[in-house]
């Protein structure tokens, strides 16, 4: 398979950012977490080990990219899932089904603790449904219902976890 | 003989009808936590100890709790194996193989193995245990913190054997893992790390909601993102048990697992993730088919998932033999013995013999019903795959982030496990095989806090890491292993 | 794309439909307590604070009508679990058992916590006093506190001891034992007693410290020897044990203090409920049969004269850095 140039752009822009985070972590770790004494190794001693690790590691990722772009060990290692990454997605289209997820995953989490568990699991599925799988509506709702029972039964009734009921129903 | 006269009083307490019955709930409820993505013995154990106050007898107490630990150690493989979603830091290794055969339709196969490893490595660990018990726990006291610091070391550098192709992505993984532990209190100084005024990340990330967003929602992100009709991975079930190959390519496998597992197990703190990893890493260097290893071999589930089942049965031994709980679900079942007044330790054997020997005849017991539950079970679990994406995906997110959400009650970590789910699918983009990661934050605490022990204990020398027994023993192995590892690999280049 | 905005406002509706109907129902606010009471540790499982919460935690339901959930929030030295504390909502159900341990004492005078010890938090109760052992392994060539100093001065080299935290309350009394004493102490911090504890027992430093419950089991069995106890007077169950001060070594001690807090603004009502259960824990027989059985000496002390324990205490730790000039590496 022959390489895809916007995978090589993405390895690189990543090895860029590793980079990055390694100049910050070993400055963070010197100037405000301090090394401390060899005999005493103050709290940014391994900090500072893991941030000039990470500079070495990213810079020699990006050489490596930039210099063995194209040779084919490296496009052997990215046929092994069958995939080529980034490529294949631009190539088929993404079905955007993952962004939707993400944001529905992000309202659960805000809604947990003020609307409560049960309000919280029903709204998630429902809109999982609806939302990110696109699905009719009687379906759902059944979906939504069986689920949402039975992990109500799970978590409260069987393991009998402390869950929040709701801030705004309290 | 004394043992043999000990064992029989001890089953003589198992097998009456109230241990059995409470030895089967346990293993049952073991089971269920095993499988259930972010709840650990530990939480569980702690959740049931006020039961274990109206229980009179110790005995029966200690039989429900150890059946809870290690039938979780049993049920911990079933998600990673299904869906790439490891419960336990013991269990990461587990998914690499164990999750791509069951993307090879081969999770029978996978899950089986499983059970019949832990099975064969729980018993031959408790009879271990039964025998030699006092000289090996003197031999895990050995382990101070020079050795803890070399040992986690070693586990750390099979981590990057886990890496597959790129050896520099591994070890970027390794070094980002050690990193995000450092977040929050520093345990040796006490000053907060990385936490820039944020209240949440004073206490730092928990290794559930890492293992489980690095794994399993990346997993999910990556799946959403590729089909428009998520129809996939639940295509094929496949048999539904091992056949005479696996086992053949297994059994070996199981009995090293079974080793190193039993002796790594010992030593308190890390025991059990140390064996699994070592396990896979030696699998991997025996196999005479090192490639196929990331790409489904069975050898790569038989090997760890035996090896993390007898670290959960002789983590057992420093409890009973010295009083010094190993981990915290082994702590939470050290508060229950002294609240009843039993003190866990060297005088055990001969103040409270039914306790000792009725608990670990309860193991052999327990060791059996778990492979009967499990067989079975297999069969269920693998039915599990047949249950459409559409479905499957949002049920087991809402366990993750619950189950991330009650270690500490805060929706903080609802977030953090998003973030580590973000993580986990651009790896995967990049091709990067995530198991360092999550590895590498189990090990980062021991690695760092045994190091800076050290030279506190040494005055800043580094010899000690060389000149102590056990520490030296280890560095000299591990620049074997090196030099032997890079001469290969130039030996291989130069031949193609 | 069009059909799933309709979806959203749909949801969107039925939501704060739902929101309405149960909001309608007001929750009447019962007598306290009306659900189970959640008891933050703020040390792992198995130390000595969570074996005397757990021992509360037994023999509290025959006194209250709601269960008293120990939840063990250890990391920071004790750190991390008070804020926990301190962050939640003053109505009681939240507690803090182990208020009076070296974080809250110690920690102050030697570095910034996210939180006031005193402001924050109101005291309860006092519950015990664990005294800290000084203890050495098995095979050291001293038998006593004094021929330790000597041998460390004779040596000539740091005597290095395992303590369960920095800047925790084991800490500062073998670092101001050093101190006093003349002699240089490496105190080495583990995560929490119990591990601190197994490393001496390994033979890995010569001294550590640690209370009651943690050495006891290992100087029965021969692995340890004790050489002072250090709190003002003897402990109970250490009755053959000399005190530091008996043997020449006079520096302010406190033991670990472990009473229970609530966060500031909890109801003076609550706060009474919690003194009257205790104390008819406190005199519950079994309860006392479990704190002799885990070494745990009985202190009660109700919430105003905690207060001013707690504070008392607190100065005489300050004193004592001062004094020694003690300070976080």
């Amino acid at each position: 398979m022959k390489r895809h140039d916007p995978l090589q752009k993405v390895e690189l822009a990543a090895a860029v950012l590793v980079v990055a985070l390694g100049a910050f972590v070993t400055l963070y770790a010197y100037f405000v977490l301090r090394l401390g004494l060899i005999i005493s190794p103050g709290a940014g001693f391994m900090p500072f080990l893991l941030g000039v690790a990470l500079l070495l590691l990213g810079a020699s990722w990006f050489l490596k990219t930039l210099l063995l772009s194209g040779a084919i060990n490296t496009a052997a290692a990215y046929d092994l899932t069958g995939e080529v990454g980034l490529a294949s997605g631009a190539a088929k289209g993404h079905s955007g089904k993952h962004l939707w997820g993400f944001l529905v995953i992000l309202l659960f989490g805000l809604l947990l603790e003020r609307a409560g568990f049960l309000v919280s699991i029903t709204l998630f599925m429902l809109v999982w449904q609806l939302i990110v799988e696109k699905q009719k509506w009687f379906v759902s709702i059944v979906i939504t219902v069986l689920t949402a029972g039975a992990m109500y039964v799970i978590f409260r009734m069987l393991l009998k976890i402390h869950l929040p009921s709701g801030a705004w129903f309290s | 003989m004394d043992i043999f006269d000990g064992l029989i009083g001890g089953f003589s307490v198992a097998l009456t009808p109230t241990n059995i019955l409470v030895a089967f709930l346990g293993c049952l409820l073991g089971t269920a936590v095993g499988v259930l993505p972010g709840l650990g013995p530990a939480a569980t154990i702690a959740m049931l100890l006020p039961t274990t106050y109206v229980i009179d007898s110790p005995v029966t107490a200690i039989i429900l709790m150890a059946g809870i630990y290690y039938g979780s150690m049993y049920g911990g493989s079933t998600t990673s194996i299904l869906l790439n979603l490891p419960g336990e830091a013991a269990s990461v290794v587990t998914c690499i193989d164990g999750y791509k055969m069951a993307q090879k339709g081969r999770a029978g196969a996978a899950l089986g193995i499983a059970a019949i490893g832990s099975f064969i490595a729980g018993t031959v660990a408790v009879v271990g245990l039964t025998f030699f018990a006092p000289p090996i726990a003197e031999f895990a006291l050995k382990f101070g913190p020079p050795e803890k610091f070399t040992l986690a070391l070693v586990g750390l550098l099979m981590a990057v054997t886990l890496s597959g192709s790129s050896i520099i992505k591994g070890m970027i993984l390794l070094v980002l893992g050690l990193l995000i532990a450092s977040v929050g209190l520093d345990p040796v100084s006490g000053k907060t790390r990385f936490s820039f005024g944020v209240t949440e990340l004073q206490s730092g990330f928990d290794f559930v909601t890492l293992a489980m967003g690095v794994f399993g929602l990346g997993e999910i992100f990556y799946n959403l993102e590729k089909t428009l009709k998520t129809e996939i991975v639940t295509t094929k079930v496949g048999q539904v048990f091992p056949n005479i190959q696996d086992w053949v390519r297994s059994r070996m496998a199981i009995l090293r697992g079974t080793a190193v597992g039993f002796f790594i197990g010992i030593i308190p703190g890390g025991g059990a993730v140390i064996s699994s990893l070592v396990s896979y890493a030696m699998e991997k260097k025996v196999s005479k088919r090192p490639e196929e290893f990331g790409q489904g071999a069975i050898e790569g589930v038989a090997g760890p998932e035996s090896a993390n089942n007898a670290a959960s049965s002789s983590s057992f031994i420093p409890l009973l033999t010295l009083g010094i709980p190993g981990n915290a679900a082994i702590a939470m079942i050290f508060a229950a013995l002294l609240i009843k007044g039993i003190t866990p330790g060297p005088f055990l054997i001969k103040e409270n013999p039914d306790v000792f020997w009725g608990v670990i005849a309860s193991m052999y017991l327990g060791n059996v019903m778990l492979l009967v539950l499990n067989l079975p079970l297999v069969g269920i679990w693998v039915q599990l795959l047949r249950v459409p994406y559409r479905i499957l995906a949002p049920v087991v997110i809402l366990f993750t982030a619950i189950g991330s959400y009650s270690i500490a009650n805060q929706a903080f970590d609802i977030y953090a496990l998003l973030g580590f789910g973000v993580l986990g699918y651009l790896l995967k983009k990049l091709n990067f095989e995530p198991g360092p990661l999550p590895l590498a934050f189990v090990l980062s605490p021991m690695i760092e806090t045994s190091l800076r022990q050290s030279l506190l204990i040494s005055g800043g020398s580094f010899s000690i890491f060389v000149t102590r027994p056990i520490s030296g023993t280890l560095i000299a192995l591990l620049t074997v292993l090196i030099i032997g590892q890079v001469l290969f690999s130039l030996r291989k280049r130069r031949k193609s | 794309m069009k059909k799933s905005y309709e979806k959203i406002l749909i949801v969107a509706g039925l939501f704060f439909g739902m929101l309405l109907l149960s909001g309608g129902a007001i929750a009447s606010e019962d007598k306290f307590p009306s659900k189970p009471i959640n008891v933050i540790v703020p040390f792992a499982a198995g130390g000595s604070t969570d074996l005397l919460a757990r021992a509360v935690e037994k023999v509290w339901p025959k006194y209250s009508s709601q269960p008293f959930v120990v939840i063990n929030r250890p990391g920071g030295g004790g750190v991390t679990g008070t804020e926990v504390v301190v962050r939640s909502k003053p109505d009681g159900y939240t507690i803090y058992l182990g208020y009076g341990s070296g974080h809250d004492m110690v920690m102050p005078h030697l570095q910034k916590l996210p939180y006031d010890t005193f402001k924050d938090l109101v005291p309860v109760a006092r519950l015990s006093i664990h005294s800290i052992v000084i203890v050495t392994g098995a095979a050291s060539p001293f038998k006593t506190l004094p021929e330790m100093v000597a041998w460390a001065k004779k040596e000539n080299k740091p005597l290095t001891a395992a303590v369960s935290t920095r800047a925790g309350s084991v800490d500062i009394t073998l670092t101001s034992l050093g101190k006093a004493a003349g002699i240089n102490i490496v105190t080495v911090p583990f995560a929490g007693g119990a591990e601190a504890v197994t490393a001496l027992a390994g033979g890995h430093l010569t001294i550590g410290g640690g209370h009651p419950s943690e050495v006891i089991p290992h100087i029965k069995a021969g692995r340890f020897r004790a050489l002072a106890v250090a709190t003002p007077e003897r402990d109970p169950a250490l009755p053959d044990l000399p005190t530091m001060k008996e043997v020449g070594v006079n520096i302010a001690n406190w033991g670990s203090i472990k009473g229970i807090a609530a966060p500031a603004g909890t109801p003076p009502a609550v706060i009474a409920y919690y003194e009257t259960t205790l104390k008819k824990v406190f005199d519950d027989p079994e309860f006392k049969k479990m704190m002799a059985d885990l070494y745990q000496p009985l202190q009660y002390q109700n919430a105003a004269d905690f207060g001013r324990f707690l504070r008392e205490a607190s100065a005489d730790y300050a004193k004592l850095i001062k004094d020694l000039n003690i300070s976080l590496k």
